[in-house]
């Protein structure tokens, strides 16, 4: 599928202060997250409290907070939660659960936002990381997702996007791992908190030294596994 | 934790964590730190902080935090951690660089404290190189920075380091930082020079001089997309005149390469050649000397400093561009007490100019006139008309009391005397035309004295005067309005903290007891839908929300609100003090132009009066003379 993002009007010859004042390379990241009924109850509460966690840990990062930007799109029905802010300037959003699971429609408006955020990058002269995206769901689409699916795979081949899938109990993992490339993790519990915290940290590690093995920078990007006895996730 | 000689090092409270290992406090040794790795060091690493900790010099002790001893988990024991001077008040790279950060972290640093800076890095990366070792691993965060500009690096354990014959390796490095001849490369087995980090230091000195922008970070003018990376490793340097033959545009809002003067060429060395021999250290500090020397301050903004060469001041145009202001001006500069121009010495001026004297007004009584010939003439015929009417009235009075007398005479003697009396008194040409004088005369020195009194009287000197004394009144009163606004910004903060806290609180993800979805709805549609939102008038107007249904929507939002704890460390947003001081001192300039404009104006006033004194004087009197004579002729008829 061809598509042209569309760009905000930016006079030629001006800048837009956000970027005069933090001309750091930026790290989009857009978090996919499933509010629909399902997710009533303890799982909203605490994926509300892992946000305002995830906040907090990318500010403990003065670096994370110049360069990693989030996003947030909700979905259902699919929203603009939050469009991308750097974490100083990031609110963490209030969900609520209602709505059925427009996963597909989710996805690609977050590839749009992306794609549209990264015009702007380029606008003001300002070097970006791989975007990354991370869907956050307890169940099944209710709407088409195979092109969204087609999107992922054309991102992931061509190096422009990360995409990541966590189910929550609920979920189904088979056609999460037929929408993403990487295997879909599978949160334990209720372990958003942690999640998030594993999330500011990997983000965080885009500006740490590393041992540069050539590889491009997205790789570079360390991941510390979260599938351990202790760590947040097993796989399905 | 024990020494190299086996002494025990008791360790206080942690201090931070790294990637690497955790910081703890030494007690009783306030100027030294522990670093515990998380790992436990191979014996390489542990060899290698060994040597390091033995040939320190004062000099590397002084500009880094050099290891100066290893620690061992018992006394002969294996390596878990090093020794080393604490660093103190001093803060990030990156938090001097970039403008945000910048506007918090040092307020007052201006471009000049940026290129001292600079400098110092400069100094500091050639004693390393000078003592043989190589930095390698040049990022943002492992420079500290003091208030004074003097640098500190940290994590030296990571340093490319020639001890006894040998070379231990930095085995990290950041992309950003890294020359584009070992972007593709292992730094675990690569030698690195004092040419590699000459381009991490080059990095970083552009940094400092471009607002925190990166040297390849542009507009790419190709197809496709241009990562960092790539852009360094392609030598697309995206600043100066060779920027578009390299397919880059400076990013919006950034300054000119040219407006780095004697830096400009050696970041052209250091960037758009691949593989170059790059400036060194030590030509960096000299090109940055002589940029310093070559600064002067900005006429329209003193945090503005600008090298003297360039026609107009390049922040200005960037500050115009993004809408942002890069420096913050300082107290000092905002106050006055810096002035640039003497106000107490210009008002002095302004007192002293006399406001015009116009001599008195030339008034037709001071002349004196005698009837002119035209009017001698009037008044002649005038007195033959009379002497007819006489004689008519006479001749009527003789003939109708004479033969008449029976015949209705009396009505004869009484037409003669209204004929004669006509005859006599008849309004002649004459008359007419000197009163027509006359009026004309008066009209004309009414006209002039108007003019005379506009042109040369004090009114519009006295207006200027006033205006200028308003002026110097609210340039007076303008530290104290600088710090009342200072104050609201102040005390605004915790209604802002808590304003943002509420809004965190959505009304439809709330259990209010009465509040179920359809009123949420109500709520919403009528815009309350945050804690933010929630005003009890507000929801006493919404139908359907009487006082019961307000009182606990209210109650909701006061356990909101308790939640809520201010916090003070969270400062005013430095942009809104920027502004305040940046409105203060744009009304302070235009004041100071105003009021220097003022003594020439005055005195162009006076010397207008002057003119026009010379101009309309012998008109006035004049007009003056011709009224006085207009009036004696006049009179002299009646």
């Amino acid at each position: 599928m061809s598509y042209d993002p569309q760009v905000p009007f930016q006079a030629t010859g001006f800048a837009l202060a956000e970027f005069a004042e933090n001309p750091e390379p930026r790290c989009p990241c857009v978090l996919l997250l499933d509010t629909s009924a399902s997710m009533g109850g303890q799982p909203i509460t605490e994926l509300n409290a892992g946000l305002v966690a995830f906040k907090d840990e990318l500010m403990a990062d003065p670096m994370a907070v110049k360069r990693v930007e989030v996003g947030i799109v909700g979905f259902g029905p699919v929203r603009t939660v939050t469009d991308f802010t750097t974490a100083d300037v990031f609110q963490p959003p209030h969900l609520s659960a209602t709505g059925d699971t427009p996963m597909g429609a989710a996805i690609e408006r977050a590839l749009d936002m992306i794609e549209a955020r990264k015009a702007v990058y380029k606008q003001n002269g300002v070097s970006y990381y791989r975007p990354w995206v991370f869907l956050l769901t307890d169940g099944a689409p209710t709407d088409a997702w195979a092109n969204a699916a087609t999107r992922i795979r054309e991102g992931e081949a061509t190096k422009k996007l990360m995409f990541f899938a966590v189910g929550v109990e609920g979920a189904n993992m088979q056609i999460l791992s037929q929408i993403a490339t990487r295997d879909p993790l599978k949160l334990k519990g209720v372990r958003f908190r942690d999640l998030f915290s594993w999330l500011s940290s990997s983000l965080g590690s885009v500006s740490r030294s590393n041992p540069g093995n050539g590889s491009d920078t997205a790789e570079v990007v360390a991941f510390s596994n979260p599938v351990t006895p202790n760590g947040w996730a097993s796989t399905a | 934790m024990f020494d190299r000689r086996g002494q025990a090092i008791p360790l206080g409270a942690k201090l931070g964590t790294g990637g690497e290992g955790n910081v703890f406090e030494v007690l009783d040794h306030r100027k030294l730190v522990a670093k515990i790795y998380h790992q436990p060091l191979t014996d390489e690493k542990a060899t290698k902080l060994a040597h390091m900790a033995e040939i320190s010099t004062p000099a590397l002790l002084q500009l880094s935090a050099w290891p100066t001893d290893v620690l061992f988990d018992r006394p002969g024991g294996k390596a878990v951690g090093l020794l080393m001077a604490k660093v103190d008040g001093h803060k990030p790279v990156h938090l001097l660089y970039g403008p945000k950060s910048r506007q918090k972290e040092f307020p007052d640093a201006q471009w000049p404290f940026l290129i001292h800076t600079a400098a110092n890095v400069a100094r500091a990366f050639a004693a390393v190189h000078e003592h043989g070792h190589v930095i390698g691993d040049v990022n943002h965060g492992n420079l500290l920075v003091s208030a004074e500009g003097t640098v500190k690096f940290i994590d030296c354990d990571s340093f490319q380091v020639h001890a006894h014959g040998r070379h231990y390796l930095c085995e990290v490095g950041v992309s950003t930082h890294t020359p584009p001849e070992l972007q593709d490369i292992s730094f675990r087995t690569t030698r690195r020079t004092a040419n590699h980090d000459a381009f991490g230091l080059a990095v970083m000195v552009f940094q400092l001089l471009f607002m925190g922008r990166h040297p390849y970070s542009g507009s790419y003018l190709g197809k496709g997309e241009m990562p960092l990376e790539d852009a360094i490793k392609g030598g697309r340097f995206a600043y100066g005149p060779g920027a578009a033959s390299r397919l880059m545009k400076q990013p919006p809002g950034t300054i000119p390469l040219e407006a780095t003067g004697p830096v400009a060429p050696l970041f052209e060395r250091a960037f758009s050649a691949v593989t170059p021999l790059r400036p060194t250290a030590l030509e960096w500090r000299v090109g940055l000397q002589a940029l310093m020397q070559g600064l002067g301050q900005c006429q329209a903004n003193p945090a503005h400093q600008y090298l003297q060469t360039l026609a107009t001041c390049p922040w200005c145009t960037v500050e115009r561009q993004s809408g942002f202001l890069f420096f913050t001006i300082t107290a000092a500069q905002a106050t006055g007490t810096v002035l640039h121009l003497d106000v107490s010495a210009l008002w002095q001026q302004i007192k002293a100019i006399r406001p015009p004297q116009p001599p008195p007004l030339a008034a037709p009584s001071s002349f004196q006139a005698q009837p002119s010939s035209s009017a001698g003439a009037v008044r002649a015929r005038a007195r033959g008309r009379q002497l007819i009417g006489w004689l008519v009235a006479i001749a009527g009075f003789i003939i109708g009391l004479g033969p008449a007398d029976k015949h209705g005479g009396i009505l004869i003697v009484i037409a003669a005397a209204f004929i004669g009396w006509k005859i006599g008194s008849s309004d002649s040409d004459g008359i007419e035309k000197l009163r027509a004088a006359q009026r004309d005369a008066s009209r004309v020195y009414e006209d002039m004295r108007q003019r005379w009194y506009e042109a040369t009287g004090d009114v519009r000197f006295s207006n200027k005067l006033r205006e200028l004394e308003c002026l110097k009144a609210e340039y007076d009163r303008l530290p104290e309005e600088r710090r009342q606004r200072l104050n609201r910004l102040e005390n605004g903060r915790r209604a802002k903290q808590l304003e943002a806290f509420l809004d965190r609180f959505r009304i439809n993800a709330a259990t209010i007891p009465g509040i179920g979805d359809g009123r949420k709805v109500t709520l919403q549609s009528y815009g309350i839908e945050t804690a933010a939102d929630v005003k009890r008038d507000r929801i006493l107007n919404i139908p359907g929300f009487g006082p019961a249904l307000t009182n606990r929507i209210m109650a909701w939002h006061k356990t909101v609100t308790a939640r809520f704890v201010f916090d003070p460390n969270q400062g005013v947003n430095p942009a809104e003090i920027s502004k305040v001081e940046a409105d203060i001192l744009k009304r302070k300039q235009e004041i100071e132009m105003a009021l220097a404009r003022g003594p020439a104006e005055l005195q162009a006033i006076g010397a207008q009066s002057q003119a026009a004194m010379v101009a309309l004087r012998q008109q006035v009197e004049a007009a003056a003379r011709q009224l006085a004579q207009a009036e004696v002729d006049l009179r002299s008829v009646q």
